[in-house]
């Protein structure tokens, strides 16, 4: 199947810092996925990159296979994009924006459009500079549904966002994938709201090590274990980044007062191995369990 | 679509643009009330003598309004398109950029033309309640080279508005700046006549080079 | 359509700095220097020149600096320097207020005795600048008739003023700013009766009041005839005169003196100049070799004793020593110090390649676009810029730049190189 989007040995950097260095991933139509990442990754960049407003070092990118920094008005008439902060012409009322994209899009349906607004209660001629966050992001995506866009790339679409309207706005989305063959590419910080929203996950690391899963299996096979610190006693001169040298299988150590949280996709016994070469007691290890947002912390690491 | 992008920018222009109306008509009445007072101090015959013999401009006022015209309306225009990039929008929308870009030059330059246009309309009208047509002739071709500048003000602007990077923008402001004072030096009235055509083109090629920040917004490279 | 946006980028970015940075440079560097005056020295019977010296100052002419600038020199026509009081003990017609508070008045010269008021009387200055001529000067083309016949000492500008229209000399008057008809009827119809084929070539006159008297105007009419009209007790005073229409004139400065000598100067249409006499209009054609009138202003200067002509460009200048009749008795020639070459002008012409100047010129109040090309030196520095660029880039990029980019610098000098640069920067 001819991916949506195709990143091939992509490669940009900001002065003399990289965000990525060969970077790869492809997206296939009909799914959801999910860039999830900490602040400073580049999750915002390669949305930029891959919409044409950034021109990447090296590297290709490719959507409904054309050149990212080429795109066609027609690939782009095919591309739903929320920029990050719901960004609008806010000098322009519910009606005026709808007036303004509409020539544009040979597909537009503004039922769609007025279906969605007509939910904040709001006449036509509210300007939308006078709107909520969460009424503007309604009203943003009205916008793109409307459109009927292929694939939907949403750059952090949860930011500014309460519970309320990012569940709205993600019941909006399901109503709008159930019209089948869509594909969306989101960004966000909120990793609960992707529990059973999306269907792939791409975690992006800082340097860009890239890990595409589902999120049901990430939190099947990432596991956190508790070192009691009063049993670590000889090893109480190991530091952090030796302790990640001597088990390589751990992905991130969370140092506390009295206990150390070791992250890992291995299974407990393979971990206690480990641990027992370097000198320390493993069985003293306790699983604990881990709600998916501890799950990303404990993956992503918490600065 | 131009008309969709039209009515956008009526939407964003039409607000501050209305204060830049009021503001010409103000300078207009003023101009006359300045004209008529002329001819109340003086013999009407002595003041025809000042201004078409000697040359003395009655409406120098106007030398710099268009020129502020110009920046104000590329600003209107453009700083809420690059508060937040906000012109990424209208770069996304299914149709080439240039023509996006050309577009925005259109409206602004349709507002600015109206605007200059009303003053020399507004300035003909004056000078002809008081002068004979060889006055209005000299009156206009002595202001419109200032409204060219207000051309060359409001396309320095938006060359140096849409640039996203600083020491580049600079560089516009300096391109905008030299390309405007080549209309607003000191001469004799009615002395631009010869080289207005000629003056025409570097608009064009301002407008034309606008393109270039533009590509450089949407890609931030151009290679 | 990158690549287009970039060259009208990078043409607007060489045409802004081929306009303003030569003109930066001059400013900086170049020193204005105006025309040098020359005059023919009664006393020395020579002509003798004040100019400001470009370059170095002769040590002869610095010797005489003690009580002014020392590029400020004053020459004979044999080259020596002289202090400038001494110059103006040789022109005692021009400085005569200076000679009068020296106690040098009267002077004798020529066995003649002349004093302050002799000489104020018989001065006269007669003068055609080329940027003047109606073709050169955005002039309103709308005169006003003034009242020869004013019934006391001081002229007033009348109520209308009349312009000339394909079939009429049309009134306007000011109170009113709507055609006088009655005027009008009967300007145009005694132009009419005294031959003048409409429409009107050209309208002379000194149309000011400062002046002693009027002498009305002179219209050139469709064939080439002159026609004296003037405005007595309001009433039109019309004369076609007898200035062949072969003539072709071009242009009359009329310049009003109590003499009553000369109306004015006459230019005609092949470029010579006459003098325009009170005896029936005769023209008194002036012996100026190489005149110019396009390019060259013109100065008359009449005193007790001589008329000199002297005129000039931008480079050189001359001058006539004329008879009572007009014919030339001595000629002079000198080449203006201004248009020496120093460093700052050879730099100039290595940094520049061309330049683009909009603006008067010398010979012109009109705005013109000219390019002003460079000299062979020119050629070092377009050299000179496009290796710097090469260089440059391949220093600070690690790689040589692309051919277009090096030869729009090459052809382009100074500005295609600050083009490249910001080419370079945007990259």
């Amino acid at each position: 199947m001819t991916p949506v989007i195709h990143v091939e040995h992509l490669s940009h950097r900001y002065g003399k810092r990289y965000i990525y260095k060969d970077l790869n991933f492809s997206i296939t139509p009909g799914k959801i996925y999910g860039l999830l990442g900490k602040n400073g990754v580049g999750k915002t960049t390669l949305i930029k990159i891959l919409m044409g407003f950034l021109r990447p070092v090296s590297g290709r990118c490719t959507v409904f296979g054309e050149d990212s920094h080429a795109l066609t008005p027609a690939a782009r008439a095919r591309i739903g994009l929320l920029f990050e902060g719901h960004l609008a012409y806010e000098f322009m009322s519910i009606r005026q924006i709808e007036k303004f994209y509409a020539p544009f899009y040979p597909s537009w349906d503004e039922r769609i459009y007025y279906r969605m607004v007509k939910k904040l209660g709001l006449s036509p001629g509210h300007l939308i500079r006078q709107m909520s966050c969460g009424q503007r992001s309604q009203v943003v995506l009205g916008l793109l549904m409307a459109q009927q866009p292929e694939l939907l790339l949403l750059d952090d679409y949860s930011i500014g966002l309460d519970a309320g309207y990012r569940r709205l706005f993600l019941d909006e989305m399901r109503d709008y994938l159930a019209q089948g063959n869509r594909t969306v590419f989101l960004t966000s910080h909120v990793i609960q709201d992707m529990e059973n929203f999306v269907d792939e996950a791409i975690f992006l690391e800082r340097g860009g090590n890239l890990m595409t899963t589902s999120l049901a299996q990430f939190k099947t096979d990432f596991s956190c274990f508790r070192l009691p610190v009063s049993a670590n006693g000889s090893t109480s001169g190991m530091n952090r980044e030796q302790m990640l040298s001597a088990c390589p299988m751990l992905k991130n150590i969370e140092i506390h007062k009295d206990h150390w949280d070791l992250f890992t996709f291995t299974p407990v016994r393979e971990l206690e191995n480990a641990l027992k070469n370097t000198d320390i007691p493993g069985n003293l290890l306790e699983t604990i369990p881990l709600s998916l947002e501890d799950a990303f912390i404990g993956y992503t690491g918490r600065y | 679509m131009i008309q969709a992008i039209f009515r956008k920018e009526f939407f964003k222009i039409r607000g501050p643009g209305l204060l830049v109306i009021a503001a010409h008509i103000c300078i207009l009445l003023y101009l006359y009330v300045a004209t008529r007072r002329l001819f109340m101090l003086d013999h009407p015959e002595v003041v025809w003598y000042r201004v078409l013999h000697l040359g003395q401009i009655h409406f120098g006022l106007l030398k710099n309004i268009p020129l502020l015209s110009g920046i104000l309306i590329a600003c209107f225009q453009f700083l809420p398109e690059m508060w937040g990039e906000r012109f990424r929008l209208s770069l996304h929308l299914p149709v080439p950029p240039g023509f996006v870009a050309l577009t925005h030059l259109l409206v602004g330059l349709t507002v600015y033309c109206a605007m200059a246009l009303a003053d020399l309309f507004g300035l003909g009208l004056i000078t002809g309640l008081f002068f004979p047509w060889q006055g209005i002739k000299i009156s206009l071709l002595t202001a419109l080279p200032w409204t060219m500048a207000g051309a060359g003000a409001y396309l320095g602007m938006a060359l140096a508005l849409l640039e996203p990077n600083f020491r580049l923008k600079a560089v516009n402001l300096l391109i905008g700046a030299g390309i405007t004072g080549l209309y607003l030096q000191t001469v004799d009235p009615g002395a631009y006549e010869p080289c207005l055509a000629l003056l025409s083109v570097p608009l064009g090629l301002m407008m034309l080079a606008v393109l270039l920040p533009v590509f450089r917004f949407r890609c931030r490279r151009v290679g | 359509m990158n690549p287009k946006a970039q060259a009208v980028y990078y043409v607007l970015v060489i045409l802004v700095s081929a306009v303003y940075l030569p003109m930066l440079y001059d400013k900086i560097f170049m020193d204005e220097v105006e025309k040098t005056h020359l005059f023919y020295s009664p006393v020395s019977q020579d002509f003798i020149l004040m100019e400001k010296i470009v370059g170095k100052v002769p040590d002869p002419a610095k010797g005489f600096a003690l009580d002014h600038h020392s590029n400020q020199a004053y020459m004979k026509a044999d080259g020596t320097y002289v202090p400038r009081k001494t110059f103006e003990r040789h022109l005692p017609f021009i400085y005569y207020k200076n000679m009068e508070i020296r106690g040098l008045l009267p002077i004798t010269l020529n066995g003649q005795t002349f004093d302050k008021i002799t000489i104020k009387a018989q001065r006269r200055v007669l003068e055609l600048k080329a940027k003047d001529l109606a073709e050169k000067s955005p002039h309103v083309p709308f005169y006003p008739l003034l009242e020869s016949n004013p019934g006391q000492a001081r002229l007033v500008f009348p109520e209308d003023r009349f312009r000339m229209t394909d079939s009429d000399m049309e009134f306007i008057n000011a109170d009113e700013n709507a055609v006088d008809p009655v005027f009008t009827k009967m300007y145009t119809y005694t132009l009419k009766k005294k031959g003048f084929k409409f429409p009107a070539r050209s309208v002379n006159g000194k149309f000011s009041v400062l002046k002693p008297f009027d002498e009305g105007v002179f219209i050139v009419d469709r064939d080439y005839h002159v026609f004296h009209v003037k405005r007595v007790n309001d009433k039109p005073e019309i004369k076609k005169t007898p200035i062949s229409p072969e003539l072709r004139i071009r242009a009359i400065q009329v310049s009003e003196n109590s003499q009553k000598k000369f109306y004015g100067l006459a230019l005609e249409g092949n470029g010579g100049i006459s003098l325009m006499s009170y005896d029936n209009y005769r023209l008194i054609p002036l012996p100026l070799n190489n005149f110019d009138p396009d390019r060259m202003d013109l100065k008359l200067i009449f005193n007790p004793l001589y008329c000199t002509a002297v005129y000039s460009d931008g480079t050189v200048i001359r001058a006539v020593l004329l008879d009572d009749s007009f014919s030339p008795v001595k000629r002079y020639e000198h080449t203006m110090s201004r248009a020496t070459a120093t460093p700052a002008t050879r730099f100039r012409n290595l940094l520049f390649p061309f330049a683009l100047a909009l603006g008067p010129t010398p010979d012109s109040r009109y705005v013109k676009a000219r390019l002003v090309p460079g000299t062979i030196w020119s050629l070092s520095g377009m050299g000179i810029c496009a290796l710097l660029f090469a260089g440059g880039a391949k220093i600070f990029t690690g790689q040589w730049p692309r051919g277009m980019r090096t030869a729009t610098v090459a052809l382009t000098g100074l500005y295609g190189l600050v083009a490249m640069v910001i080419a370079t920067i945007s990259d």
